[in-house]
């Protein structure tokens, strides 16, 4: 079932979308975008659309099934955006039948708006009392008003100044708002639109229906097996979370310190999953937590202050990154406050870490004063000239000051790991129609983390043939509505992507196989870049900023060295 | 000679008293990153993640004098 809810005219209709058949997750969500809406269209204006759709598998129960995507032409990178997110409101969606909510047009009246999503359908109602009010308490609000269990996903002031890189924050499996759909702006298509929140409350939902329910456990079996054997996806993660990462780009010199200007972050120990998880378990706060229901890696957590309140919640290693190694900070409490301000005011973490850092290479701020960074996220909250700067990204920063070291594609901030020692992420930054996003093509894998092979992160050499056939991949499970960490199950265990194939047919009555699959991810890929081209964004802008092929990055000394003619090679299918 | 071993996650297990995981091991000359390790009392089946000097290694690799050894369970995020 799919809803059409009209903000100019409050208008809700439903229909069965018979032409998005065969579609979840990601594959949807551009799929409606491109077929939609204007790739001329401005951002913030009556022809964009702000789609929210569930996965092939969102509902089902499937291991790690939880993921919900977000799509609209993206007010921060001018491409078609998709941005996905955990926590419990994909599965009570799917629970209720909705394969997706398309939000068109613009309200004429100024007053914040609420989706109410139950089994009776969908209602818009005014919620006056939400405006100005950021995500925590936006989100407490929502919660005695329909319930501690009705699944929150909502913006704050950030969303509702238009901001371009606004995010969109949803509440975890505890009712806290930890979980965001961070990239690209989507909070300000959201703002423009006079959307504050969608409540999701699936009382009367009714359990998702199988064309065979027996070969779906026997491949979700297949799946949690392999999760549970894979030393990452059942060690690792669970016990240090994401933010492991900081050392180990650190030691291979790939953590983007100071702006961009070291591979290397002294303090990286200070900031890294280690100490996260130390200082957690001191405090009493939480590694090994889940984000959505069904999952089984757990990598998020809960930080809690010196006191024992709790600070913050899925504190991620890009985070620690943006807002710590990136801008010389190793102070993990002061970063975690950092973490908090972003998530409450609604602001992507990497574009803010990356934005300051660019700020800071200005004289903005000293690096390493993680005060004066804190007071600088505050002004994005009072939405201040400054902050209004800062809340626009990196590009924007670094436009505003003059500055030539902005680490950014498309218009979106570059994440943790340098395309200069990590040169397999650094073709996917180049080349995904995200603009720059890690989780488009995890070159990590292979690059640093020896999972799914290795190829030398250094060389440039093999890194093409790595990013494409993650990007092909992964555009496929970002479509299932499965949480992209399964990927390191996949990479290594046979049986994991048996198990996800077994299950999407299952779910279905289809046949297909993995190469059917695969051709779902490219044309995701195809889609996306169809649209971007109609925005005018093409092959030409599939490259790296200037000075990564030109300065040099301590410790190893290398420079990003891979030829144009061969970042034009990814998309040749 | 003398070796910077820094040891990651589960394994700082094996030098709970090491300031983050960091030893400096005195070795004899030539010897490779798998006597390190035994040095160390780390099981190397344990390992996923050899660098030098920040540059991926495995156990028969020759250390010199002031190297940088990291060392890593299987480990992995995003
Ligand atoms: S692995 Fe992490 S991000 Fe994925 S569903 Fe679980 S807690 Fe959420």
């Amino acid at each position: 079932m799919f809803y059409r809810v009209n903000m100019a005219t409050l208008a809700v209709s439903k229909d069965d979308g018979p032409q998005y058949q065969g579609l979840g997750g990601r594959a949807l969500s551009s799929r409606i975008v491109s077929a939609e809406v204007d790739p001329a269209a401005h951002p913030l204006g009556a022809a964009n659309k702000l789609v929210f759709v569930t996965g092939l598998l969102s509902g089902t129960g499937a291991p790690n099934g939880g993921r919900m995507s977000l799509g609209a032409k993206s007010p921060l990178t001018g491409t078609i955006k998709e941005s996905n997110v955990g926590g419990p409101m994909s599965t009570k969606l799917g629970r209720l039948g909705i394969r997706g909510i398309i939000v068109e047009g613009l309200p004429n009246k100024d007053v914040p708006y609420v989706l109410k999503v139950t089994a009776a359908g969908i209602a818009i109602e005014e919620a006056p009392g939400l405006k100005g009010l950021d995500i925590y308490d936006t989100a407490a609000a929502l919660q005695k008003q329909y319930g501690a269990k009705a699944a929150v996903g909502c913006i704050g002031t950030a969303g509702e100044n238009k901001m371009a890189q606004a995010c969109v924050g949803f509440t975890d499996m505890e009712g806290a708002p930890t979980r965001q759909a961070g990239r690209g702006g989507l909070g300000a298509v959201m703002g423009s639109k006079g959307l504050k929140a969608i409540v999701v409350d699936d009382a009367r939902g009714r359990p998702v229906s199988f064309a065979d329910e027996a070969a779906f456990r026997a491949g979700a079996k297949k799946l949690s097996g392999a999760l549970l054997a894979h030393p990452v996806t059942s060690q690792g993660l669970p016990t240090y979370g994401t933010d492991v990462l900081a050392n180990i780009l650190s030691e291979a010199g790939g953590l983007p310190t100071r702006n961009f200007s070291s591979g290397r972050f002294e303090g990286a120990n200070n900031i890294g999953g280690e100490t996260l998880h130390a200082t957690a378990m001191e405090r009493g706060g939480k590694t090994g937590h889940g984000c959505s229901p069904g999952c089984i890696i757990r990598c998020s957590n809960i930080y809690k202050d010196k006191k024992g309140d709790v600070l913050t919640g899925g504190f991620e290693y890009e985070s620690c990154w943006s807002l710590g190694a990136d801008l010389g900070i190793d102070n993990l409490d002061d970063i975690a406050l950092m973490n908090r301000l972003c998530d409450d005011y609604g602001v992507d973490t990497i574009e803010t870490g990356v934005a300051l850092g660019v700020a800071m290479e200005a004289g903005v701020a000293k690096f390493g004063d993680s005060k004066a960074a804190i007071e600088l996220i505050k002004e994005i909250g009072k939405a201040t000239p400054l902050g209004r700067i800062l809340g626009s990204g990196a590009e924007v920063t670094g436009k505003a000051f003059g500055i030539t070291r902005v680490p950014t594609v498309k218009g979106q901030a570059i994440p943790a790991y340098d395309p200069r020692a990590v040169k397999g992420v650094g073709v996917t930054y180049a080349t995904t129609p995200m603009g720059a996003d890690h989780t488009a093509g995890y070159s990590v894998t292979a690059n640093i983390l020896s999972v799914g092979g290795k190829v030398d992160p250094l060389k440039p050499e093999g890194q093409v043939d790595l990013s494409r056939n993650l990007q092909i991949a992964t555009a496929f499970l970002d479509s299932t509505g499965l949480c992209l960490f399964v990927a390191f199950a996949v990479l290594d265990i046979p049986e994991a992507l048996e198990g996800i194939i077994e299950m999407c047919n299952a779910r279905f009555g289809w046949q297909k196989t993995a190469d059917d699959y695969l051709e779902m991810g490219k044309q995701v890929l195809r889609d996306e870049r169809a649209f971007n081209a109609g925005a005018g964004i093409g092959q030409g802008d599939d490259d790296l900023p200037e000075f990564f092929r030109k300065e040099q990055l301590p410790p190893h000394n290398v420079v990003f060295d891979i030829p144009k003619s061969e970042l034009d090679k990814v998309f040749n299918f | 000679m003398q070796i910077e071993v820094r040891l990651y996650a589960t394994l700082r297990q094996a030098a709970p008293d090491a300031p983050a995981g960091v030893l400096t091991v005195a070795a004899s000359a030539g010897a490779t990153v798998a006597d390190l390790l035994a040095l160390v009392n780390v099981d190397p089946a344990a390992v996923r993640l050899l660098m030098v000097n920040g540059i991926a290694a495995d156990l028969g690799r020759v250390l010199r004098d002031g190297d940088r050894l990291g060392v890593f369970p299987p480990l992995g995020g995003g």
